[in-house]
C-alpha cells in the first residue's frame, strides 16, 4: 500500500517546538499558527518524516482508550494541507525516531492568527492594473 | 510587437554591484551640486555615518536618531548615503530612470509585496528594496558596509519613515553582523531592562510612554537592536520616536500634544501621531540596557496590573511574526534568532489594569528583582527544538 508522507517547505514555513507547543509561521502570507498537546506531537512526527499512516497508528497505540484519534488526526492533516503548511509527498527524506512526552489526550486544534495582515498595509500598494502601472508614472 | 518585460532573475552579482555603483555615483553627483552634510551616530558598539546630499532629508531622517548623535569619527562601521532628486536638482541616469519606471509598471512581478525587496536582490551581497507608493530605493552592500537611500522628492517621504527611518538598511546591516533588530519596546531600571512585545492594541506603547514619563529609562518603543555576548542579551537604542494611535490617547498624555510632529495627518486619522521622546521628555532615552526578560502585555478590565509567568511559545508568537514581517530581511535567520532569545530568557505576561499610574512603579520593582543572568529553564519542560537550523 502506498504510504502518504508530508513535506514542510523550509523556505516558506518556519516552525519551532517550545515546551510542547509548536509555533508555525507562513512567510508567504504572514499567517502564523499554534499547535499544542497532541497537535504538537502530530507536527513533530511529520517533521521527523513519518507517514500519515504511521503517525495515525502510533497515536492510536499511545491513546488506545480514545476512539476518535484516527478521525482527529485525519482532520488535522487536512487542515495543515488546506493552510499550505505541508504538502503531500510519496516518499520521506528520512525517518527519525522521536520520544513523545506522556500527556493526556486532547483533540488537536490548529490555532490560526491573521493579525499580521495589517502589516502588509503599512506601506499600502494600491490596486493598480499591470497595463496602466503605478498612478505616479503619468 | 512583443511587450518587453524586465527579467531581473537574469542578473548576476556584477550586475547588482554595478547597480549599486551607479546609485553611489548619482549620490556623489547630487552631493557636488548641493553640498554634503555629515552626521555620526553611536548604535550599539558601532558608529554609523550618514552623508546627506543637501539638507532636505536631514531633519526627516535624523530626528529619530538625535539621542545617539556623536562627534565625527575617523571611521564608521556603516555609511549611509542619502539624497533626493528634487532638492539637489539632479536626476538619476537615464537608464536608471527607465529601470524605476519598470519597477512602477511591473511591481507585481518585480517587487515582493510584503518586504518590498526587488526580485534578484533577495540573497546576494547587494540588498535592494523599492517602495512604490512614496517611490524610494534602499540599497545595502554587505561587503563594504555602505548603504544608499534615494527618493525623488522629500515631500513624498511617508510619516512612518520619519518615525522609523532606514529600518530596512539597519536590519540588513544588523543581520550581516549576526545581530538582530526586533519589534519590541524596551523599558528598564538601572542597567536592566525587559523586552515588551505584542501586536498593536496590546498596550505596549501606552506602557512605554507612561514608564518614560514616570522616569524609567527606555531604549525603544517599537524597534531596537539586540546583541548577544558572554554577558547575555543587550538591547540598543535606534529610534527615540513613539506613537499614539488615537486622539483619545491624548487624554492620558496631554503633555505630549505639543510634541506631535504630524498633527494634521493624525487629526484626520490618516496616520499615528509621531512624537520624538528626545524632545518631548529629554533624558528618558537610554543607549542600551541588559535584557533580563520578555514581557507580553495584554489589556484587561481589572483596575490593577499584575505580572504572571508566561508560556514561551506565547512569547515567541508575540515577538517573532511582527519582527519578521515588519523588518524585511532574511526571515529564516530572524526566526531562529528570536527563538533563541525566547529560549534563554524568562517570559511573563503583563496583565494591564486600568490604573495606568500604578504601572511604572510596579515595573520598576519587577525589573529590579529580575536575575542578572539569563535563565535556561522554561515554564514547564524544556522541549527539543525542531526545524530551527
Amino acid at each position: 500500500m502506498t504510504q502518504q508522507f508530508f513535506t514542510i517547505e523550509p523556505e516558506k514555513i518556519m516552525h519551532d517546538n517550545i515546551d510542547g507547543e509548536v509555533v508555525i509561521v507562513n512567510l508567504e502570507n504572514g499567517y502564523y499558527y499554534s499547535l499544542d498537546h497532541v497537535g504538537a506531537q502530530v507536527w513533530q512526527l511529520i517533521n521527523a518524516g513519518h507517514s500519515a499512516e504511521a503517525i495515525t497508528a502510533q497515536l492510536q497505540s499511545r491513546y488506545s482508550g480514545t476512539e476518535q484519534v484516527a478521525g482527529d488526526v485525519s482532520t488535522l492533516f487536512a487542515k495543515l494541507q488546506r493552510e499550505d503548511l505541508v504538502s503531500i509527498a510519496t516518499e520521506s527524506d528520512g525517518i527519525e525516531t522521536i520520544d513523545l512526552p506522556e500527556i493526556p489526550y486532547k483533540t488537536p486544534d490548529l490555532q490560526k492568527f491573521t493579525d499580521m495582515d495589517n502589516l502588509l498595509l503599512i506601506d499600502p500598494i494600491h490596486e493598480v492594473e499591470e497595463e496602466t502601472g503605478w498612478p505616479n508614472t503619468n | 510587437m512583443a511587450k518587453y518585460e524586465l527579467d531581473l532573475t537574469e542578473m548576476e552579482e556584477f550586475d547588482r554591484i554595478a547597480f549599486f555603483d551607479v546609485m553611489r555615483n548619482s549620490f556623489e553627483h547630487a552631493g557636488q551640486r548641493a553640498g554634503i552634510i555629515d552626521h555620526y551616530y553611536q548604535i550599539g558598539q558601532s558608529v554609523v555615518r550618514m552623508r546627506f546630499a543637501g539638507s532636505a532629508l536631514v531633519d526627516w531622517v535624523t530626528k529619530a536618531f538625535a539621542h545617539l548623535r556623536i562627534e565625527p569619527t575617523e571611521s564608521a562601521d556603516l555609511t549611509i548615503h542619502l539624497f533626493d532628486s528634487q532638492s539637489t536638482e539632479t536626476r538619476l541616469p537615464f537608464f536608471m530612470r527607465q529601470w524605476v519606471r519598470e519597477l512602477l509598471w511591473h511591481w507585481r512581478k518585480l517587487i515582493d509585496h510584503r518586504s518590498r525587496v526587488i526580485t534578484g536582490f533577495e540573497a546576494s551581497r547587494i540588498r535592494a528594496a523599492f517602495h512604490p507608493g512614496p517611490g524610494f530605493i534602499r540599497l545595502f552592500d554587505e561587503s563594504t558596509d555602505q548603504a544608499i537611500l534615494w527618493i525623488k522628492d522629500v515631500a513624498d517621504f511617508p510619516d512612518y519613515e520619519h518615525a522609523y527611518p532606514l529600518s530596512n538598511i539597519l536590519n540588513w546591516w544588523a543581520q550581516s553582523r549576526q545581530h538582530l533588530l526586533v519589534h519590541s519596546a524596551v523599558i528598564g531600571s538601572a542597567d536592566n531592562g525587559i523586552l515588551l512585545t505584542n501586536k498593536g492594541g496590546s498596550g505596549k506603547s501606552t506602557t512605554t510612554i507612561a514608564s518614560a514619563l514616570a522616569g524609567l529609562p527606555i531604549v525603544s518603543d517599537d524597534y531596537c537592536l539586540v546583541t548577544h555576548d558572554d554577558a547575555g542579551y543587550r538591547a540598543h537604542s535606534l529610534y527615540n520616536s513613539t506613537k499614539l494611535k488615537r486622539v483619545s490617547d491624548l487624554q492620558r498624555f496631554p503633555q505630549l500634544k505639543p510634541h506631535i510632529v504630524n498633527w494634521d495627518n493624525f487629526e484626520r486619522g490618516e496616520n499615528n501621531a509621531v512624537i520624538f521622546m528626545n524632545e518631548a521628555h529629554p533624558g528618558s532615552m537610554r543607549q542600551s540596557l541588559a535584557i533580563r526578560a520578555i514581557v507580553v502585555p495584554t489589556v484587561t478590565h481589572q483596575s490593577e496590573t499584575t505580572i504572571t509567568p508566561l508560556a514561551r511559545a506565547i512569547a515567541l508568537r508575540a515577538l517573532a511574526p511582527s519582527t519578521m514581517f515588519q523588518l524585511a530581511g532574511r526571515e529564516q535567520i530572524t526566526f531562529k534568532q528570536v527563538s533563541n532569545i525566547v529560549r534563554k530568557l524568562p517570559c511573563y505576561s503583563l496583565n494591564l489594569g486600568t490604573n495606568i499610574d500604578a504601572i511604572p512603579p510596579m515595573l520598576r520593582q519587577f525589573i529590579d528583582e529580575l536575575q542578572p543572568e539569563p535563565v535556561d529553564t522554561a515554564v514547564g519542560s524544556h522541549a527539543k527544538a525542531n526545524g530551527v537550523r
